[in-house]
């Protein structure tokens, strides 16, 4: 019984005699399991210093992310100024009153209705009818030989047949992205987009600019729409009728079109016709490209479907609608979308109405028209007029030809330039006078181009950085006004001829045209010379966090801060010579660059600061390096540490890795797990040997298991399947994963109390916290998610239970009482030490020699782990208020990966522990080492000794000792930084804005709350880093004993530590940056590197806080454990 | 009873031919249906190499007094190959259940692609494990040396086994690399690239053995 508990417990023999001021004098320091437990000083400076190194570098590192980022990500600023009825007038009309329905506005309309079909992924070939193609196959009577997309919409071409007046036929270029939530963006504003638009709500898809939506409810039309939900987000209860349906859901390409076919029909034949403006969406193209791609069966049936629809919808309209169909983007040769290949920009529109569109007899002309737009130089390559002997124009064209053609206002944003065929008809103007086609076309783009000179001149007053070379458009505009004014003054109808009028024409489209292309440039731009910048600052920034934690961490050198200070003074020299700014212009053309002041200043600062360092490093190393000589080995730890993070920070230079990281994190942390399993055969000793096995293979099971929850991305269909929430698209738990939920808290309340109890820390703090707060709150957090999942499903729906209300006053009351109760508790007694009187004579029958037999023996429990077990509860607290505020699957695998830190501390113990063994057989009188669970007897065959002094020769394997334990934490830091990336996919995650949990915003809060919510996301988002990354000191102190003889050490481990997990963040942080901007034309930038670099600074920010509460948290047990040590030395239990 | 370097070549020249030569589809086109053919040739050519004793102990490097106790203790078999092929034939069915279990851990679907699975650990196992199971039979020093690649090796044999069998698992571990890419190629397809990582891996083994051989003695 005796020897169990003794083997189980590492008690520590205080009579062991010591005296106050020398406490291991003359005793014979053969004691079992004896620690110094002399009061030692504990130095806050140690921490302090640690503190301020963590805070500067991340400055740093922020200053160069600031740099890169303002280079990379260009915003644009969203205005939300609206356009109205009288914001402009023609001359000579009086001012309308607003709202008055069906009257013209600032031009007369030709059609009272519109219908906007919108078929998506809509590519132009689709469109196109090919006739050599169908001749072929007509007479070889074998249809295979036309591609599956080809002449499917023989509709098209039958009206452009039959009756040409009736149909038009355009390609129409999209911007990049070509994202189906940018494009309509687009179509309803008609502006460009960028990555961010900077408005009033940064994440939200609701749409925050003047659009036509707005525009057509404004005016007192009626709005109807079906199909993707996306419109239903984008402008929420703005349709007068809505009939949305799920768009996420790629594989299914029925549900949508079936559903707007449901509604379509009585919608168009309903009389009186209720509507003004009638939205379509078809999803069915886009879904067929996804799944399938173009040239498949399938792609077929979907379009002959949709030519189908569109004949049915061509029948049912009246004389006084016309019809847009329209694609929001094409689709590449694998049907997917989103990037800037020709074949994702150039998408189909085709007009329609039962009224002639054009005027045959002005064909001619028009002709010379769009001849003499071919022929002007709009400065750009791009086509604006034909391309392949197809009409050809930008995609927001339509928002201004709708605008005019319907007679509502442009929206204030639009940048296209209205549609010359639809304009180029004889008609009445607002005052009822008569216009032939030239003049009505010209009157048409003036507003158009008014319009878009009022948006460009408010934007650059309100944004003073933005080039958008105003002077130069203003000059466009106004040599155009001038002209448009003679033509007025000699108002002689003989006098104007149509050479004049096209004259003008030409020169408001040379305008509008010209603000595009310039436009095009600032926001579509990247500025290198920021990025540039950027990119130098935080390669610094990482390279001195590596080089500061290995050179001049805790060690004799001090940094040369004499030539740093030098090279800060040095660094803004240059800048005030202006030195940089002639570098970087001669760099590549910087005309747009929007480098200012500020840029400059902070990348001198940094620069001049983190080079003078790192070379005056090199240099102070190089010296050292003459005088000693080289004695660098490096371990295989330290080499498969390094290999396995090399890869994981490589993840960035590819696309695919990116897109697939959550499978890259487990098979890296695989490759850990399997070599340590294979490593731990080759342990001599079983009872090591066997639970290293064990934990090995827990390990790598655990890790199995976390890959089981995962919220795919976009671009991982179809090879995953997202098993986060209830189905795949839901946001909603299972029943079955709230469930599991409970399980979980038992094996985690135990598999912490089993911790706490080997190392004989389930004591005072160590007992009451894991033993009942902590699993308390654990339940309390699975009831709320419980909660959540029941109301989710609306399974008490009829009962009385509010079960809103329910779950906010659970969530206020539980989640607050118990999360303050654990903190209180934890800081005001971090010590998770207890204290035992055993009979003197089973310590003797141990072995122990002990003189006073027959007396008691006073054991104090939990020392040698006196911090780390501290610490650990802490972590464990952390832990569990995490998992309140992660979905029921996010809690169960934060719960496994909280095993799996257990799993990671226990296996680095045992090969410390293993490595410390080797060592002390070489030195006969080694310092104090830990003291293990599992070899306790091996302990007793060879007790230890007390910390002498060092023989001299042996100083060099006491170093050795330390760096071989070192490599094995550096190896385990490593291990640990890799299951915080798999944990942050685990929980629900991907990086990609669309995966972040922003529900979880509104837990304990009735609305959004400005200063808990974004907390809660971010605690949401970043569980994983967080927890991980707070793990990382815990790895330096656990199970290291903490006495005046090795506080020094544990203090140089605990840095080392901690600054190489921020080195590690910081290298896959910089990877991120440098690939982002190296690929910053790649297909993907805006879909894979740029979110990639987003979050891996926001993770490099939550990371650095997040250690500096850790090093808090270590400091809060060593200065509690220096307290208890001090007291029982004045109680005297110590002599 | 062979030099090192005539069982390193004849290997892989057999595991070449088994692979490219011998099935009748080729290995990209339709691994389904490559590899069972693959695997059973090269399982009857590891026979074959077994019983005409290419991983004969006989060829160990033994110091003189443990031969001395063998011969003491063990008899000597009539057939000394049949139990060098019983002791493959059984380290290769347990191999082939312990790759499926690795390559489900790092991340292969348990419940997709089943067949393939089992086809790669299959190739994997009869490739690398046969071998060491026909070398070590049941020495467990032996397979403890070897598997937990800390202990020195200590005969020819060991070494004639041990870098190809390190070396495939590698070279099917890196060959993992290739799957996520969106190249979209058909040897990124399940299982080909493990297969193909193996491949390679156990012909750099073969020459690494070679060489290390040459270096040992």
């Amino acid at each position: 019984m005796l020897k169990r508990r003794s083997g189980a417990r590492q008690t520590q023999v205080a009579r062991a005699t010591k005296t106050s001021g020398q406490p291991k004098k003359e005793q014979s320091s053969r004691a079992f399991g004896t620690v110094d437990l002399s009061p030692f000083p504990a130095k806050w400076s140690a921490f302090g210093k640690l503190l301020l190194v963590l805070l500067v570098t991340t400055l740093f590192h922020l200053a160069g992310i600031y740099l890169f980022g303002s280079g990379f990500l260009l915003t644009r600023l969203e205005l939300d100024t609206r356009n109205n009825c009288s914001t402009w007038r023609p001359e000579g009309v009086p001012p309308i009153e607003a709202n008055i329905t069906g009257q013209g506005c600032w031009h007369a309309p030709r059609y009272n209705r519109a219908v906007l079909i919108i078929l998506d992924a809509l590519r132009f070939d689709f469109t196109v009818y090919n006739e050599t193609l169908a001749h072929q196959a007509s007479k070889s009577g074998d249809n295979s030989s036309i591609p599956y997309y080809i002449n499917k919409l023989p509709i098209l071409h039958r009206i452009l047949e039959t009756e040409p007046e009736h149909g038009l036929l355009f390609r129409v270029r999209a911007d990049p992205p070509t994202t189906t939530l940018q494009r309509l963006k687009a179509l309803t504003t008609g502006t460009l987009p960028t990555f961010v638009d900077a408005g009033s709500n940064f994440f939200g898809q609701v749409i925050g600019e003047d659009n036509i939506i707005e525009q057509f409810t404004r005016t007192g039309r009626r709005v109807v729409f079906m199909g993707d939900d996306t419109w239903d987000n984008m402008y929420p209860n703005a349709m007068n009728e809505s009939y949305p349906y799920p768009s996420l859901e790629v594989w299914d390409l029925h549900t949508v079109d079936n559903g707007i076919l449901q509604h379509l029909q009585p919608t168009l034949q309903r009389e009186p016709k209720d509507w003004d403006l009638l939205i379509a969406h078809f999803l069915g193209v886009d879904h067929a490209g996804h799944r399938y791609g173009p040239a498949h069966p399938a792609m077929a049936e979907k379009l002959t479907q949709m030519n189908a629809v569109l004949t049915n919808i061509f029948q049912e309209v009246d004389d006084e609608t016309v019809v847009f169909v329209i694609g929001d983007h094409g689709m590449d040769a694998k049907g997917d979308h989103g990037g800037d290949s020709e074949n994702e920009i150039n998408a189909g529109l085709f007009m329609y109405s039962k009224r002639p569109l054009t005027d045959a007899s002005a064909a001619v002309e028009l002709n010379s028209y769009l001849r003499d737009l071919n022929a002007t130089d709009f400065g750009s390559d791009d086509p604006f007029v034909f391309l392949q002997g197809h009409r050809t124009m930008p995609q927001i064209d339509f928002v201004p030809t709708i605008s005019m053609l319907l007679g509502i206002p442009i929206p204030f944003g639009n940048l296209g330039t209205l549609i010359p065929e639809c304009f180029f008809v004889p008609t009445l103007d607002l005052s009822g006078k008569s216009m032939d086609y030239g003049r009505n076309l010209l009157e048409a783009m003036r507003i158009n181009a008014q319009q878009v000179h009022h948006y460009i001149t408010e934007y650059s007053q309100q944004r003073l950085a933005a080039k958008l070379a105003i002077r130069d458009l203003k000059e466009l505009f106004d040599s155009a006004e001038m002209a448009y004014a003679r033509l007025s003054t000699n108002n002689n109808d003989a006098a104007v001829t149509s050479a004049d009028l096209k004259d003008v024409y030409r020169r408001y489209v040379t305008f509008t045209r010209r603000t595009l292309v310039a436009a095009r440039k600032i926001w579509a731009r990247f500025d290198v010379p920021l990025i540039v910048l950027g990119s130098v600052a935080v390669t610094l920034a990482f390279a001195s966090v590596v080089v500061y934690a290995k050179v001049h961490w805790a060690s004799d050198v001090s940094p040369m801060y004499s030539v740093i200070g030098l090279g800060a003074i040095s660094g803004i020299l240059l800048v005030a010579t202006g030195g940089v700014r002639k570098w970087l212009v001669s760099l590549e053309d910087t005309g747009d660059s929007a480098l200012n002041p500020y840029h400059e200043t902070a990348f001198a600062i940094s620069a001049g600061v983190l080079g003078t360092y790192l070379l005056s490093t090199l240099v102070q190393c190089c010296y050292r390096m003459t005088k000693r000589g080289v004695s660098a080995i490096i371990s295989t730890n330290t080499l498969l540490g390094l290999f396995l993070l090399a890869l994981h920070t490589l993840v960035a230079a590819s696309d695919s890795f990116t897109i697939h990281e959550d499978a890259v994190t487990v098979y890296l942390l695989q490759a850990f797990g399997f070599i340590n399993l294979l490593w731990s055969f080759g342990l001599d000793s079983d009872t090591a040997r066997d639970s290293l096995v064990k934990y090995s293979l827990i390990f790598m099971i655990l890790t199995r298991i976390s890959q089981f929850s995962t919220i795919c991305r976009e671009e991982q269909h179809p090879y995953c399947i997202p098993t986060f929430n209830a189905t795949p698209h839901t946001s909603v738990a299972s029943p079955s994963a709230a469930v599991l939920l409970f399980l979980m808290v038992p094996i985690v309340a135990l598999a912490i109390r089993k911790v706490m109890k080997a190392s004989d820390n389930a004591e005072s703090t160590g007992k009451i916290l894991p033993g009942i707060f902590i699993p308390i709150g654990m339940i309390v957090s699975a009831v709320y998610w419980a909660f959540d999942t029941i109301d989710n499903h609306h399974i008490l729906s009829g009962s009385k239970w509010d079960m809103a209300a329910v779950k906010f006053w659970w969530a206020r009351v539980g989640f607050l009482a118990i999360s303050t109760t654990c903190l209180f508790v934890w800081t005001s007694d971090p010590n998770c030490l207890g204290v035992d009187v055993i009979p003197s004579a089973a310590v003797n029958a141990l072995g122990v020699t002990n003189n006073a037999s027959g007396g008691k023996t006073v054991c104090f429990l939990g020392i040698p782990n006196a911090v780390g077990a501290s610490y650990f509860v802490f972590l464990s607290v952390v832990y569990m208020i995490l998992t309140m505020f992660q979905k029921p699957m996010g809690g169960i695998m934060l719960g496994v990966g909280f095993l799996q830190i257990i799993c990671l501390l226990e296996m680095l113990h045992i090969w410390r522990d293993k490595s410390s063994k080797k060592r002390n057989a070489d030195i006969a009188h080694g310092p104090e080492v830990p003291v293990s669970v599992s070899t306790s007897t091996s302990l007793l065959s060879s007790p230890q000794s007390m910390p002498a002094p060092i023989p001299a020769p042996l100083q060099g394997s006491v170093v050795q000792k330390e760096q071989e334990n070192a490599d094995w934490t550096f190896l385990y830091l490593v291990a640990l930084y890799l299951l915080s990336s798999r944990f942050y996919f685990a929980t629900g995650h991907q990086t990609t804005l669309s995966t972040i949990q922003w529900d979880i915003g509104y837990v304990g809060v009735k609305q959004l709350n400005w200063t808990i919510s974004p907390l809660l996301v971010l605690l949401n988002t970043f569980a994983g880093n967080v927890l991980f990354a707070l793990a990382a000191p815990l790895l330096a102190v656990w199970k290291r004993p903490l006495t005046r003889s090795t506080q020094d050490q544990v203090n140089r481990e605990l840095g080392r530590a901690v600054l190489t997990y921020f080195g590690m963040v910081s290298a896959t942080t910089v990877t991120a940056t440098l690939f982002a901007g190296h690929f910053r034309r790649h297909l993907m930038v805006w879909r894979v590197f740029a979110p990639k670099f987003f979050f891996e600074a926001l993770v490099l920010v939550v990371v650095d806080v997040i250690l500096m509460i850790g090093v808090v948290g270590v400091w809060l047990p060593v200065n509690a454990y220096r307290d208890f040590l001090v007291k029982i030395k004045q109680l005297g239990i110590v002599r | 009873m062979f030099h090192p370097l005539a069982t390193a070549l004849v290997s892989a020249l057999i595991s070449y031919l088994c692979l490219w030569r011998f099935p009748s589809t080729a290995l990209l086109d339709n691994p389904a249906n490559a590899l069972p053919t693959a695997i059973t040739s090269l399982f009857l050519c590891q026979i074959v190499l077994a019983i005409v004793g290419a991983w004969d102990s006989a060829t160990d490097l033994k110091p003189e007094g443990k031969q001395k106790n063998r011969k003491q203790q063990v008899i000597e078999p009539r057939w000394p190959w049949i139990s060098s092929v019983m002791y493959g034939i059984w380290w290769t069915v347990f191999g082939t259940i312990t790759f499926w279990l690795i390559a489900v851990l790092f991340g292969a679907p348990v419940f997709e692609l089943v067949e393939k699975t089992w086809l790669a650990a299959a190739y994997l196992s009869v490739l690398a494990v046969f071998p060491t199971g026909a070398a070590l039979k049941s020495n467990t020093s032996a397979w403890i040396r070897l598997i937990s690649s800390t202990g020195r090796l200590e005969t020819a044999v060991e070494r004639m086994v041990y870098y190809p069998l390190v070396m495939s698992v590698v070279g099917a571990w890196f060959g993992g690399f290739v799957i996520p890419l969106d190249w979209q190629r058909d040897w990124q397809k399940w299982p080909v690239p493990i297969v193909c990582g193996a491949f390679f891996g156990s012909f750099a083994g073969h020459s690494l053995s070679v060489i290390f051989n040459q270096l040992a003695s």
